[in-house]
């Protein structure tokens, strides 16, 4: 007995006890179709990181602090150039009238007039603030000649209607030191081109005002996000005049536009790939006995699906996504068994169904089990949706496997008693010019691959995302009027508690000041160092003054008279020279307005306190970050392209290493199965066409390489060898059963099936169907008449049947 | 009520019978100067300008001219004792100081300063009285000429200015006289001589 007569006894086996097999599948069908309903579904996206190394785990929680990543930005633009007042009062209205639960806060702008009062704050916090090159500019501007300017200026201003507002610092600040500590402010700035006018944020323009909304909606949450979305539309339009326009952005926008996005296209495609399949299967099988075939693909993914759940805690979306997808498989094996069984075999004088299962089963056996291995390398994935992926489309497979080879026989057998229609099935033939295409195909695969060199890799996450014309509008919209503040880099200070980060903060600071201009930082080091920091700096301001003042008082007392001050003009500044400020907080900083700076810069968490700094997302500071690391133990550095630059190495890494294990793996397989050199390469024409012509078209079309479509290639690997191993044993052996249909069918089904998705928005879908209808498309006809064309080669030539011709259901 | 008790030399509020008489009063006063304003459409003249601060040995006076004309242009400039002024026109304006200053262009809209100043003035050559109450609780102190006294509203205006006294010409179309006393009893009286109404203004002016 063959190792595949096992199915032959299998076969034997449930036909005496058919009914309970039959109770048995409906059972484990019926109980997995019932406990879908019961699995929880993540949607995170985090699955598709790697999770082997910490880095990048801590990156992306990191990434989400980026400020205003999960604020609501609302931009209100007059397009009349009216009153900047009523522009602010509309936003007032609005903001009033976005109120809870789906919107938590709304920020128009500081949250008290500071003028004034922050500029006498500075006056008394700079002995506090001034570092020691502070200090040589103050003392550069302790000249005779400087002080006089400054009087006479100040005095100069007296007359102006400006002049009560400059007055009070004539006393306290003679010599003008705040300007030395308000440049600090300026690294506070992170909406860059914002300016403030009475507590709200306003463009340089003075036409755009901008309101920051805080929301509890989770940013997956497509149904909640869409409510919230309308709620603000319709608020909106109740209380913004005609003149006024708003223009949203969030990370709600677009989770919406891609969830309508996603449910369009599936609408789209489902219909495009369900039509065309039942079509194909009308068209080449005509018997309702087909649909069993679909049953099977439909179980082994519900059994699958399930079977993950209890596996894991929850499913990726994205494993089910892909599953489906994957899956597409199960039918091609099914497919085999179905063509070897069909009633009209069946109804032949030598048909025996055992023992045509026991010759049927070594090719879709050896299929399954290849394509299992190839599946089983996933498991080793960096990527944990991938592992997920990896479990699922195994046991996917086995389950397709197993009832394609022990189940579907019987329920073709038991419903054998019908008249099917003729079906559609492709003549024998023989290739006419079989060193054609053999050239042909040899030609179109060196160009593809010498084209496929150049394939990049696409490691941003977001350009998976959809994003419509009027959000990426916004986006740029956003963008031009405040600055690009949502895509910096993002420098993070860490220590145990807020004094320890600011320390660590304020190294990082002066190495980053000795190496990047200073509109490009943005710190709260300038403003709030360390309380260490602090006190150095009040020592040092005490030191300096200690030598200094006799000499100042002198020069203003002198100058001070000569305009017309009076003699006591000047006691307050000298008054706060002798008083010790209390070291600045993070609190004293939130009564001046900037809490929601600040607020978005000092994050604690789990013990730890982490301090931002953003910088530009630039080669040269990533090279000055790697360069330092060393000396700046507890900084981290973090940005959107270093992040995409590791998952793109990442991608890459995992895909060269799937691909050429899979190749291993199939091959060691292929030898075992056909222990034939010949056979074994010539099985892998289908998966070799498919993967060059993909990688080829796509280089050529400068389409990058991202991470669906890697898992999409699996599909493209566990197909195509399925069709090698099918159409070898057919060109080779004594197998034949209508293989050369199968296999177009399969393919055709695969291809308008997962092809449709091409038809899809979404890049994420639109991977996909660029994938399969590349791949498949190629394997197909490299199956159907490449692997032929080799066995022709040899033969003598004395059938010279030309035509791929199709007839109706009869044996020619 | 407690206002007009604290003010007992004012002519008007000696003899108010009671608080409807004197919002009443107040109402009619307020109309009379809206009513007068109205009319205004060009508005030009001279001023003098009075410091008194505790941190100057003296008084220093200042002279200079300005020019309004309805409803968003206003050239305010000082001559003596030095040059220096401002010229608002809608939302844009220009600002010197030194007789070779040369002219500094800015937006109106990020001079907040500025902007008070402006919108002040144009307030008061409006007889914006709803605008001006929204800042200011107002007290009629005279009626004859009609005098004013605001009171800032605002904790931050307050920290400032402890209170705005205004006087109306004799006709009630412009403000002759304004005193700014601040909180720590410095003050500046500003008097409007030789003004002019609704006399054109050249263009260049502004």
């Amino acid at each position: 007995m063959s190792g595949y007569d096992i199915f032959r006894h299998f076969y034997t086996f449930f036909s005496r006890r058919r009914l309970m097999l039959f109770i048995v599948a409906a059972v484990i069908i019926a109980l997995s179709i019932v406990s879908i309903r019961n699995i929880k579904i993540s949607e995170d996206i985090k699955s598709m990181l790697p999770d082997n190394q910490r880095d990048f785990t801590a990156d992306f929680e990191l990434l989400q602090h980026t400020p205003f990543m999960h604020n609501i930005i609302i931009n209100l633009k007059d397009k009349s150039n009216g009153d900047i007042k009523d522009l602010t009062e509309v936003a007032d209205r609005l903001a009033a009238a976005m109120t809870p639960p789906l919107f938590t806060k709304v920020v128009t702008g500081p949250s008290i007039n500071q003028d004034m009062d922050l500029y006498n704050w500075m006056i008394k916090a700079l002995p506090n603030l001034a570092t020691d090159e502070d200090l040589e500019i103050i003392k550069s501007g302790l000249t005779t000649g400087h002080i006089r300017d400054q009087l006479t200026d100040y005095y100069n201003s007296l007359f102006s209607p400006e002049g009560w507002f400059t007055k009070n610092f004539i006393t306290t600040d003679p010599l003008d030191l705040k300007t030395v500590g308000l440049k600090k402010l300026a690294f506070l700035n992170i909406i860059s081109n914002v300016r403030l006018q009475d507590n709200h944020f306003i463009d340089n323009d003075g036409n755009n005002v901008l309101l920051i909304a805080e929301t509890d909606v989770d940013i997956t949450d497509a149904g909640s996000a869409e409510k919230m979305l309308d709620q603000l539309n319709v608020r909106a339009a109740n209380i913004l005049p005609q003149n006024i326009e708003m223009s949203v952005l969030s990370a709600q926008n677009y989770t919406v536009a891609n969830a309508e996005t996603i449910k369009n296209d599936l609408f789209v495609v489902l219909t495009i790939s369900s039509l065309s399949i039942v079509i194909l299967f009308i068209f080449f099988l005509r018997s309702w006995r087909a649909f069993l075939v679909l049953l099977i693909s439909f179980s082994s993914f519900s059994i699958a699906l399930v079977s993950v759940s209890l596996i894991y805690k929850t499913v990726s979306a994205i494993t089910i996504g892909f599953g489906s997808v994957l899956l597409g498989l199960s039918d091609d094996l099914s497919l085999h068994v179905y063509f070897a069984l069909r009633p009209r075999k069946a109804k032949d004088k030598n048909h025996d169904p055992s023992a045509i299962m026991a010759e049927v089963s070594r090719p879709v056996l050896f299929g399954g089990v290849i394509t299992l291995c190839a599946f089983s390398l996933l498991l080793f994935s960096d990527l944990p949706g991938q592992r997920q992926l990896g479990t699922f489309s195994i046991i996917g497979v086995v389950a397709s496997l197993a009832m394609s080879l022990i189940l579907l026989p019987h329920m073709m057998q038991a419903s054998s008693g019908g008249k099917d229609a003729p079906g559609i099935i492709l003549k024998k033939r023989k290739i006419v010019h079989p060193s054609m295409v053999i050239g042909i195909w040899i030609l179109l695969l060196t160009g593809c691959a010498w084209q496929g060199r150049h394939i990049s890799f696409n490691g941003d996450l977001n350009a998976l995302n959809f994003i419509p014309r009027e959000l990426h509008d916004v986006e740029l919209m956003v963008k031009e009027t405040w600055g690009d503040f949502r895509s910096s880099a993002m420098i993070f200070s860490e220590g145990q508690d807020v004094e320890s980060a600011l320390e660590i903060n304020d190294t990082l600071f002066r190495r980053l000041s000795e190496n990047i201009k200073d509109g490009e930082i943005i710190s709260i080091a300038p403003v709030l160092p360390s309380i260490k920091a602090q006190q150095a700096n009040q020592k040092g301001w005490n030191d300096f003054w200690s030598r200094k003042e006799d000499q100042v008082r002198q020069i203003l007392e002198e100058e001070g008279k000569a305009l017309g001050f009076s003699g006591n003009a000047f006691d307050p500044f000298f008054s706060n020279l002798k008083i010790s400020p209390a070291p600045i907080l993070p609190e004293d900083l939130k009564v001046l307005g900037i809490k929601e700076v600040l607020d978005s810069m000092i994050i604690s968490s789990e013990g730890k306190v982490s301090v931002l700094t953003l910088v530009p997302d630039t080669a040269e500071i990533k090279t000055l970050m790697e360069r330092d690391k060393d000396r700046l133990p507890g900084v981290r550095f973090v940005s959107q392209t270093h992040f995409s630059e590791m998952i793109r190495n990442a991608i890459s890494h995992d895909f060269i290493r799937f691909i050429i294990g899979a190749f291993f793996i199939i091959i060691l397989l292929l030898v075992l199965l056909f222990r034939n050199i010949k056979k074994v390469l010539l099985s892998l024409i289908p998966v070799a066409t498919g993967m060059i012509f993909m990688l080829g078209v796509m280089s050529w079309l400068e389409i990058p390489f991202n991470i669906f479509n890697i898992i999409s290639t699996i599909l493209i690997i566990g197909l195509g060898v399925d069709y090698g191993i099918f159409m070898v044993c057919k060109s080779s052996e004594e197998y034949e059963h209508d293989t050369d249909t199968a296999v177009l069918l399969s393919g055709l089904t695969t291809v308008t099936g997962f092809g449709a998705l091409i038809f899809a928005r979404h890049p994420a879908l639109h991977s996909i169907g660029i994938t399969v209808l590349l791949g498949i498309g190629a394997a197909i006809p490299s199956a159907i008449f490449v692997i032929p064309a080799f066995y022709r080669t040899k033969d003598n030539g004395s059938d010279r049947e030309t035509r791929l011709d199709i007839s109706q259901g009869k044996e020619s | 009520m407690v206002i007009i008790i604290l003010m007992p030399f004012q002519v008007f509020s000696e003899e108010p019978q009671d608080e409807n008489d004197y919002t009443d009063k107040k109402a009619e006063i307020f109309s009379r100067i809206k009513q007068a304003a109205s009319s205004v459409q060009t508005l030009a003249g001279g001023f003098t300008q009075e410091k008194h601060l505790e941190i100057l040995k003296n008084s220093p006076i200042s002279k200079g001219r300005f020019f309004y004309r309805n409803p968003d242009c206003l050239r305010w400039e000082v001559c003596e004792p030095l040059s220096m002024g401002f010229i608002v026109n809608g939302d844009k304006g220009k600002r010197w100081r030194g007789q070779s200053g040369s002219l500094q262009s800015f937006d109106l809209k990020k001079e907040p300063v500025i902007q008070i100043i402006t919108e002040q003035v144009f307030a008061w050559a409006r007889a914006d009285f709803d605008r001006l109450e929204a800042g200011y609780d107002i007290t009629v102190l005279e009626e004859n000429p009609v005098t004013l006294r605001l009171v800032p509203l605002s904790v931050t205006g307050k920290k400032y200015i402890d209170h705005i006294k205004i006087i109306f010409s004799s006709t009630e179309d412009y403000v002759s006289s304004i005193e700014i006393h601040e909180a720590g009893g410095d003050y500046t009286q500003i008097n409007f001589i030789d003004m002019t109404i609704n006399k054109p203004i050249q263009e260049d002016i502004f």
